[in-house]
């Protein structure tokens, strides 16, 4: 599914050239459920903004799905990013003036879904997560654990191909932490292609794969 | 997906309502200012727009090159009219007007009611032909065809009459023009050049009539043109007729013609004329001029008030990103909160509109109505202001904020952007700059009012009064008043005089007898000896003149002020008994008194002179109440004054108050520059207001490291305080020799004014630097007094 060769990151500060990624090959299939592992500082974010299409490599190609999305165009990569990709972050980021069922149904109004396919979608999702009675509540009426669900459930409702989550559980308990890792195991086992960062060892073990990255390599 | 936009925009102004009030506040002040000036204008613009044939009346322009400069008069020769009308056959009608008295109040009595009357004219019965006069009783073509007719509107016949009919009543004019009314008809609406309060027939003067000649001008003269006549064309037929008819010699005396539209706005180089409500075409530009500037104040306070709390708005914008929102449907979102929070705001300031008009309309004595909006343009207008308000407030956060990068989700603290911050720095130095400008304005302006007041005009006008006498009949009756009271206690003086100071002299030429080619502008005044007993007035030499003068040419005195005599060339004591050539050949000079404003202290002191020589009539009687019992002395006069001039109407003026008058204008002015100056003030501390926060809110993770590190909350004030301060000092920089250039070129329209010093400008930073601090401190103290370890915690 995706390819990265000789993918490099860096900035110019000074005269002299700081490195965030260096000479990167990884090949990740369909239906993986990779762990990204490493201490701070050793580009871990990077990498996963540029597998998302959210920044862009100086050297080196990304292929997606046999594309090639380093020569694609702006506007082309934005789509892309659209239709494949979901995203599910530390600190939630849940937008505060919506409630639960609309935080979920964003990402298909910027997709032109009609209003009873939203409907339906959103309520598939409340369904899942056993949320139903808690759909027109705000963020700040959650608790950290049930803030992020809402968080994933955002991220899958419009069936992306890829999931990518920067450190899900930092901000949950280990309970919390220990359900949303559950989660992914199943959705991962649905089909659904999942990248994560962590620190912890035990929520990498959730993966089938751990690749370690450090000083912006990966370390074998 | 609009509807999802306009729930998220409501619910975000909900979240944020200290901000949201502060950010509709500010609109719908600055909107509200917009509409009360633009109601403003709509007035001074559509003057004289009700009249009906309005597109085809025009008044007549006579060109004079008789004094030193060429001079452009609002009257004209009475023959005139009726030369051009009979020649020019695009020219339908003509009337003239003329105020009774060229303009002095006339004395009017109807029965046992007499008022002094300052609106009375006379005029060719085709008035009604040519402006809209709508009669409620008597026939309009034909009421002032005979001559004593007089027609009278609405107010002045409730005035004399009550709720009985005047027609064929007699209202007399200064106890000697009898005439009957032959007609009432509907006040005349506010906005019109042309407002009398009652015209008699021009046929009822004889001197108005008869001779017709070129060389007076002073009647006001409109023509009605034919339909679709150009009015250009008929001023060269104008000049044609104008050459056939005039006498040889009269080449100092041309004509044009001024559209009635253009009256009100367009005349203020044109002299000698009776319309007395003109406005100022600067007037106009300075308003428009304000206009804007408020509102692009108010439009960017909106803008830094935005995109302050950025950090907020930037994690919103990441999340969209990320899940497929493009720029466009993030700059639409932020677009329709802007459109959202004008239209609120619209809303807000209309009801303001509704209940502050009637406080500026009494305020600012003018007339305007709200309902004014709705009519003609102006409701296209104010969409078109409200759309640019939103497309121009909203482009700066919308294009600003939805430029934010996704990527930066994954950090925890946001870069500030550097560009953005100077421009918001700029954006507030230019509301401080404006605030400056408007609080050393307002300074300079008090002070220059307080100067006026206080400066000493060179006589006592404390405690004299003036009552207007020519209402008497007959010379026996002044005499008889006049004796009886002298009789009266609490009486310091009594006089009678042609004018008092304030009002226009007759205008004179004074030669040096040894000299004849130097001559100099002089004001005469006819008065009795006492005059300088009433005024106080200091006698540098000699003395007052005798008792009236005789028929004899040879006996008239002059009273000369200093000025008069430097120009003689004599010293005052020299010029006592000298003769000098002004009202006759041989007057003598029997006293000379200091230098007094007799004018306003917009004009320089002149010659001056007062004389006792019949030429003119002393139409005013002033008494001089010497301490103590004023109000008894006063009622006394009043009564032997009915006592003696039973017809005569009694109109008191105080003699310090009317000065005090003369700088109404300016004082109104004073008003409305402390009352703008108020508003824009206001606005631009909501918005210090606003961007404190931000800029606060920005540095709580430092502050709270330096609390850490040590500081005192006392220390963390000044931290703060000194960006605003340094702000307000590049502020001042920039708007301080600006506003020196403005005020000093305003002073020069007063021949006497203060001197702008350091003192002023060092007040006005003082001022700013107090308040851009009191707006701040609010929020200062919240963040120095803040705990630290809530700020250094990471998310």
């Amino acid at each position: 599914m995706i390819t990265l060769q000789h993918l490099y990151k860096y900035v110019n500060q000074g005269g002299s050239r700081v490195f965030l990624l260096r000479d990167i090959n990884l090949d990740i299939h369909s239906g993986e459920f990779i762990s990204i592992m490493g201490p701070s500082g050793s580009g871990k974010s990077t990498l996963l903004n540029i597998i998302g299409m959210l920044d862009e490599a100086d050297e080196g190609s990304y292929l997606f799905n046999g594309q090639s999305v380093d020569s694609m165009k702006e506007k082309q990569r934005a789509a892309l990013c659209k239709e494949q990709i979901g995203f599910v972050f530390q600190a939630y980021h849940l937008i505060d003036e919506l409630t639960v069922y609309e935080n979920i149904e964003t990402p298909l109004l910027y997709k032109n879904y009609t209003a009873s396919e939203r409907k339906a979608m959103v309520g598939d999702m409340l369904d899942r997560f056993h949320i139903v009675g808690k759909k027109d509540l705000f963020p700040h009426q959650l608790s950290g654990g049930q803030q992020q669900l809402v968080g994933i459930a955002r991220a899958i409702v419009s069936r992306p191909s890829l999931l990518l989550a920067d450190e899900p559980t930092g901000n949950l308990n280990s309970q919390q932490g220990l359900e949303v890792m559950e989660l992914f195991k199943s959705l991962n086992q649905e089909g659904l292609t999942i990248i994560q960062v962590t620190h912890s060892e035990k929520n990498a073990a959730y993966g089938s794969r751990i690749i370690h990255l450090e000083d912006g390599r990966i370390e074998h | 997906m609009w509807h999802s936009y306009l729930k998220r925009a409501f619910r975000h102004l909900y979240r944020n309502r200290l901000f949201s009030l502060i950010n509709i506040g500010g609109l719908a002040i600055g909107i509200t200012i917009a509409m009360v000036l633009f109601l403003y204008l709509d007035y001074e613009q559509n003057f004289d727009a009700f009249q009906s044939k309005a597109d085809r009346i025009v008044r007549l322009i006579s060109h004079s090159t008789l004094g030193d400069k060429p001079e452009k008069w609002g009257c004209s020769p009475n023959v005139a009219a009726d030369a051009f009308n009979s020649e020019i056959p695009s020219i339908e009608a003509h009337v003239r007007m003329i105020q009774h008295n060229f303009g002095e109040p006339a004395n009017v009595r109807a029965n046992e009611k007499a008022f002094i009357e300052s609106g009375v004219f006379w005029t060719d019965p085709s008035v009604s032909r040519v402006f809209d006069l709508d009669f409620i009783s008597g026939n309009a073509l034909t009421s002032l065809s005979k001559p004593h007719s007089i027609i009278i509107s609405e107010d002045v016949a409730k005035k004399y009459f009550g709720t009985q009919n005047p027609l064929g009543s007699e209202l007399v004019v200064d106890n000697q023009v009898n005439c009957l009314v032959t007609g009432v008809y509907r006040n005349i609406p506010e906005q019109s050049s042309f407002r009398p309060d009652m015209m008699g027939s021009i046929s009822s003067i004889a001197w108005m009539n008869s001779p017709l000649v070129w060389s007076n001008a002073s009647f006001e003269t409109y023509f009605l043109l034919q339909k679709g006549a150009d009015y250009k064309n008929v001023e060269k037929e104008i000049d044609r007729v104008a050459k056939e008819k005039k006498p040889a010699g009269s080449n100092w005396l041309s004509f044009s013609l001024q559209p009635l539209l253009d009256i009100h706005l367009g005349s203020e180089d044109i002299q000698n004329t009776y319309v007395d409500n003109t406005g100022s075409r600067q007037s106009c530009r300075i308003a428009s001029l304000l206009v804007f500037v408020i509102l692009l104040i108010a439009s960017i306070n909106y803008m830094n008030l935005s995109t302050a709390r950025s950090q907020k708005r930037f994690r919103e914008v990441g999340i969209c990103k990320t899940l497929g929102a493009g720029r466009t449907e993030l700059v639409r979102h932020f677009y329709i909160e802007t459109a959202v929070m004008v239209l609120i705001a619209f809303v807000v300031s209309i009801l303001l509109l509704l209940f502050i008009l009637p406080y500026f309309n009494t305020f600012a004595h003018t007339q305007l109505k709200a309902g004014q909006l709705l009519q003609g343009v102006a409701p296209g207008s104010i969409s078109l202001c409200l759309l640019a308000i939103i497309l121009f407030s909203g482009l700066y956060p919308a294009l600003y904020l939805s430029s934010f990068n996704p990527k930066d989700l994954f950090r925890f603290s946001f870069r500030a952007d550097r560009f953005n911050g100077i421009l918001r720095y700029g954006l507030v130095v230019i509301q401080f700059s404006v605030s400056i400008v408007l609080i050393f304005s307002t300074i300079v302006f008090y002070r220059q009012l307080k100067y006026i007041e206080s400066k000493n005009p060179g006589f006592q006008p404390e405690r004299v009064v003036c009552f207007n006498t020519s209402g008497a009949e007959t010379e026996k009756q002044m005499e008889g008043l006049m004796t009886d009271l002298k009789g009266v206690s609490g009486i310091g003086a009594v006089c009678l005089s042609q004018t008092y100071p304030g009002r226009d002299g007759s205008l004179r030429t004074l030669y040096k007898s040894n000299d004849p080619a130097r001559y100099k502008e002089i004001i005469t005044c006819r008065s009795s000896k006492e005059v300088l007993s009433v005024l106080d007035l200091k006698l540098l030499a000699g003395k007052t003149f005798r008792e009236t003068a005789g028929q004899d040419a040879e006996s008239h005195q002059l009273i000369l002020n200093r000025t008069a005599v430097d120009f003689l060339g004599y010293t005052p004591e020299e010029a006592i008994g000298k003769r000098v050539s002004l009202i006759g050949e041989n007057d003598e000079i029997v006293g000379v008194v200091e230098d007094f404003h007799y004018q306003s202290l917009h004009q320089p002191i002149g010659a001056y002179a007062f004389h006792n020589a019949a030429t003119e009539n002393c139409a005013y009687l002033m008494v001089r109440m010497s301490g103590g019992q004023e109000a008894s002395t006063l009622a006394e006069v009043r009564s032997r004054f009915s006592k003696h001039l039973p017809h005569a109407a009694l109109d008191q003026v105080f003699l310090d108050g009317f000065l005090r008058s003369l700088y109404a204008r300016e004082s109104q002015a004073l008003d409305m520059v402390f009352l703008f100056s108020g508003l824009a003030i206001l606005l631009a501390c909501l918005g210090l207001f606003g961007l404190s926060a931000y800029m606060i809110e920005q540095r709580l993770k430092e502050i709270s490291l330096r609390k850490v590190l040590g500081a005192s909350v006392a220390q963390i004030l000044i931290l703060i305080s000194r960006r605003f301060i340094l702000q307000v000092l590049l502020s001042g920089a920039i708007a301080l020799p600006l506003s020196w250039l403005l005020m000093t070129s305003w002073l020069e329209h007063f021949a006497f004014h203060i001197g702008i010093g350091w003192s002023i400008g060092v007040a006005t930073l003082l001022l700013t630097v107090a308040t851009a601090l009191l707006t701040v401190a609010f929020q200062a103290l919240k963040a120095a007094t803040s705990k630290p370890a809530a700020n250094l915690r990471t998310e």
